[in-house]
């Protein structure tokens, strides 16, 4: 075959595009100079980090030339898989001179969300906010003063919250759908995280990826996935559209968004039918054979009026004894299955109760339920169950948003405990994203004196903007107040009628608009002090340094909380400088911290490995978890009364077709992730624009073509709660029924509107019961789309 | 028998991240132009399915550009590596219009010509180029490769219309399709 070089060309389209948009990117940058250029400037190479929470937690070794940063290298990390940088990270180089920068404090002049604003003095604004928050403490206390922090802030203003009383909110029903599940089973709060490592997932025959885009959204563990791949597993990727990961994976399984329980409700019963389970597991490790009381749903315990504990031992039926024990007494052999009579009240085991609980869910009811064919969930099941280790992953913005998550987050610790795959070596279940397991380390505090303390957290904040609480000021660090909330109507009626709001941020994001005062912070890689901040991630200890001085008239976040707490009288219980926290946080007497300080990271390039041993994280080896009754739970007594105590599948809370509302709005609408932003961040920074210069509504050409739209059309997306408008992409690697877009683009990137609009913030009653509470459905949305 | 320094491309890996891209563009202080880029082809026997390839300058064994300059500023070295010195570059666009992959690059702010030197300064040190240094996926490698499997690289069979007749000195490692073994417990 001959390929002239007119096919070349032609070929090279999508590349040669993004090039004649980049060609008049940098010509008005004049910071921007080659490295090797000048010969006599002053050079300095600083290292940090990157903070954003993308999880990448990319090192970085950075040129400065004359006060300038001129170039962005990966840093050496002790263990060298590490080492490494994504664009986001180099794309700081231009975003920290983005125009889009706070250059000094403001005071709004406009009706709040107009974007009307004067520039005032630093003195102004902190006696503003000080004279304002002090008003607060004095009429309402301190609990009238919210602390709402995005997820991507690093210094999280860490004694303000307590010196006022106030509350402190991060990420409130955010990222917790199918950890509220997961974790009742587990016993721990970690954010339903997987048990082992990513780094362990050479030694998984199976890898099941579960609506989890981890090439872009972990960009930086994509080595992990292609080493588990070299190794010979088989990584399957469940997702309703042919996401990046999916198209690197041996094999993708088409779902249908929402119904991600009734798939593993399937293979929890062909499990079962099959007997692929672990019994030995499932009675030595699991509450498999706890007994159920038929007449009040509750498990049997030795003393019935109180909480099952070990002290307080759940019951079992002792094969050996052929009798009623402690599930913790020696030599009892426990029975698995059955049913007996106890003083006249009818038990069974957990796991009887499981099988009966299954009987509705077979696999032809899965395969109609998600639309994946019975002998692909059989043949998933298999190599699930039978291969070996395996690994079921899900990701954070997949199932987990969705007003059903905690059923499939439970229905998941149930196939890792039916499996064995809980504490085991190539194993694990839960969130396989950005590299949230490995090796940790208990850092120490900075005690305040014992009269400060914050207010607990009165509700989950989206409940703020409808029950009556006592906030009556929002601090907004970051972009809390488009990002944190859906139906962002809601929350804009909730705004109006705060007394204040100050937001603190380097960037003139979409929640700045809405503040009474605006306080211009410094990006991670500025700072008035030499040591900026200091985190212990992916088993290392990580420094960061100044890299340049403050821009603009910006402050670093110690120095603005320094000031503030200063105005409020109060900054003689803060520590005098970043380095004097940081020397105190790593005063510990945690083992794993030896030999680790200021001055040996500076030493070795501010990357120190943790003294832990030189394999991957695994945790629950011993199989002793952080629940009552230290096993792993399956059966949850507290949601008995809502028929979830085993997993009970129910259908999404809005995008669902059995939903009246489905006639009038038949698209699903999902706001993902995309490897080139970290939430609303980077939505401004022009290296990555070049690539993604617009919000683009993705849809398959099936749905695009029934309501006349053709590729690149300005549509409008809309519901009862709102609207936006945006140019579609068709795409055939997106499933018919279901439209997306990437999340987080700033309103003013947007044709009109902004995607928050329409998000669904229906929060589920019964969720509050659960650990994390309710979970905000953002993806449980329908919409309509038509041409503008 | 010679062997050459080549950038291997594995179809397999590369996401279309573009930090191999701007790698190179942070580590020389460009503007306005990429000396890689990432193109990205609908595949013919899948539609879901795009292949991403990452590519620079392909360092060709029959290099035109060394051919056709008339200021001589194109080297070929030893080990393969095809040099553009652009101290002595006019800007005649001769290079650019003969080059089947568009490698070299006229540079508005110089006025000269710029591509891809295999970071020679690196290789030199015994360091890989920038863009494989950042490369996430691990899909941008560099190899050596015999100057007769150069000769009989065949890039057609990865479904990816690269033009031939100036021997590009890459290796593309084809996508797999469904490519698994198991192991037991």
């Amino acid at each position: 075959m001959k390929i002239s070089r007119r096919d070349f060309i032609k070929a090279g389209a999508v590349g040669t595009a993004s090039m004649g948009l980049s060609g008049s990117l940098f010509s008005s940058n004049k910071w921007f100079q080659p490295v090797s250029a000048k010969g006599k400037s002053q050079e300095k190479i600083a290292f940090t980090y990157h903070t954003t929470n993308c999880g990448g937690r990319c090192a970085f070794k950075c040129t400065v030339r004359d006060g300038k940063l001129s170039m962005i290298q990966p840093n050496t990390w002790t263990d060298k898989r590490f080492s490494t940088v994504c664009l986001k990270g180099l794309s700081e180089i231009e975003r920290i001179y983005s125009p889009d920068r706070l250059q000094t404090p403001l005071k709004r002049v406009g009706e709040r969300g107009e974007g009307k604003f004067v520039p005032i003095s630093w003195n102004e604004a902190l006696t503003t906010i000080a004279d304002k928050l002090k008003e607060l403490k004095r009429k309402y206390g301190g609990k009238s003063i919210l602390f709402s922090c995005s997820s991507g802030i690093e210094y999280t203003y860490p004694f303000l919250p307590s010196l006022l009383g106030a509350q402190f909110a991060i990420e409130s029903g955010i990222d917790i759908g199918l950890a509220n599940g997961l974790e009742e089973c587990i016993g721990s709060k970690a954010y339903g995280y997987v048990q082992n490592e990513t780094s362990d997932w050479v030694n998984s025959s199976t890898i099941i990826l579960l609506g989890c885009n981890i090439l872009e959204t972990t960009l930086t563990d994509s080595k992990f996935f292609f080493k588990a791949k070299d190794a010979g597993a088989k990584i399957i990727t469940i997702d309703p559209n042919c996401s990046t990961t999916a198209s690197k994976s041996d094999q993708w399984i088409r779902i249908k968004p929402g119904t991600d329980g009734a798939l593993l409700l399937g293979m929890i019963s062909v499990i079962l039918d099959n007997q692929w389970y672990q019994h030995d597991y499932l009675v030595k490790n699991t509450s498999s054979p706890f007994l159920i009381r038929a007449d009040n749903q509750k498990l049997l315990k030795q003393n019935d009026t109180h909480e099952g504990s070990t002290t307080n031992p759940y019951l079992v039926w002792d094969e050996n004894s052929n009798s009623l024990k402690p599930f913790n007494a020696p030599g009892v052999k426990a029975k698995l299955e059955g049913e007996f009579t106890v003083d006249g009240v009818k038990v069974k085991t957990v796991f009887t109760a499981l099988k009966e609980n299954q009987k509705q869910y077979t696999l032809k009811w899965a395969a109609e339920k998600s639309e994946i064919g019975e002998d692909i969930i059989f043949e998933l099941t298999r190599d699930y169950a039978t291969r070996g280790p395996a690994v079921l992953g899900w990701g954070f913005g997949g199932g987990d948003k969705w007003a059903n998550a905690d059923i499939t987050g439970h229905s998941g610790g149930i196939l890792g405990a039916l499996t064995g795959n809980i504490g085991r070596v190539g194993g694990g279940v839960g969130v396989a994203l950005y590299h949230g397991t490995s090796w940790s380390a208990q850092l120490s505090s900075w005690e305040l004196p014992s009269q400060f303390k914050a207010t607990p957290l009165e509700m989950t904040t989206p409940d703020m903007r409808e029950k009556p609480n006592s906030v009556k000021a929002v601090i907004n660090l970051g972009n809390t107040l488009q990002q944190h909330f859906a139906n962002l109507h809601k929350t804009e009626k909730w705004i109006k009628q705060l007394d204040f709001i100050v937001t603190i941020d380097p960037f003139h994001n979409p929640s700045v608009d809405y503040s009474d005062i605006v306080l211009p912070a410094c990006t991670a890689f500025e700072s008035e002090y030499d040591i900026v901040n200091m985190q212990i991630n992916r088993s290392h200890v990580l420094l960061s340094q100044k890299v340049i001085e403050p821009l603009h008239e910006s402050k670093s976040d110690f120095r603005i909380e320094k000031e503030l707490a200063a105005k409020l009288g109060l900054d003689q219980y803060l520590p005098k400088t970043p380095e004097e926290y940081q020397k105190a946080r790593l005063n510990s007497p945690d083992p794993r911290l030896k030999g680790i300080n200021l001055n040996t990271l500076k030493e070795n390039n501010c990357i120190m490995r943790l003294q832990v041993p030189d394999e991957p994280y695994r945790g629950y080896m011993d199989q002793i978890y952080p629940t009552p009754s230290t096993k792993l739970e399956l059966y949850h007594e507290k949601l008995a009364e809502d028929h979830q105590a085993l997993p009970t599948f129910e259908e999404p809370g809005e995008a669902s077709p059995n939903n009246p509302l489905f006639k009038k709005y038949p698209l699903q609408f999902s706001s993902a992730h995309t490897k080139y932003r970290v939430h609303s961040q980077f939505t401004n920074a022009k290296w990555i624009n070049q690539y993604q210069p617009e919000p683009r509504l993705e849809m398959n050409p099936l749905d695009a073509s029934s309501r006349g739209l053709q590729n690149g059309d300005l549509v409008e997306v809309f519901n009862d709660r709102g609207t936006f408008k945006a140019r579609c992409l068709l795409t055939e690697a997106y499933r018919p029924g279901q439209i997306r877009l990437h999340e987080g683009w700033w309103s003013k990137h947007m044709a009109a509107g902004n995607l928050q609009n329409v998000t669904n913030d229906v929060l589920n009653p019964r969720q509050y019961k659960l650990r994390y509470g309710p979970v905000i459905p953002y993806n449980d949305t329908l919409v309509e789309v038509k041409k503008v | 028998m010679t062997a050459h320094i080549v950038f291997s491309i594995d179809l397999n890996r590369c996401i279309n991240c573009k930090t191999c891209e701007m790698a190179c563009n942070d580590h020389y202080g460009l503007m306005g132009i990429h000396r890689r880029n990432v193109f990205t082809y609908e595949s013919e026997s899948d539609e879901k399915q795009r292949l991403h390839v990452s590519m620079s300058c392909n360092h060709c064994l029959n290099p035109v550009c060394v051919y056709i300059c008339p200021e001589n500023n194109f080297q070929k070295r030893g080990d393969g590596i095809v040099i553009h010195e652009p101290s002595r570059c006019k800007g005649c666009k001769l290079c650019i219009n003969a080059c089947p992959f568009h490698a070299p690059k006229f540079n508005p702010k110089t006025n000269r010509v710029d591509k891809c030197n295999f970071c020679v300064e690196r290789i030199d040190q015994g360091l890989r180029p920038i863009c494989v240094e950042n490369c996430t996926t691990g899909a941008l490698s560099i190899m050596m490769l015999d100057t007769n499997e150069i000769e009989s690289n065949s890039l057609k069979s990865a479904e990816l219309p690269i033009a031939g007749y100036t021997k590009p000195s890459i290796n593309i490692l084809k996508k797999q399709q469904g490519y698994t073994f198991f192991r037991e417990g």
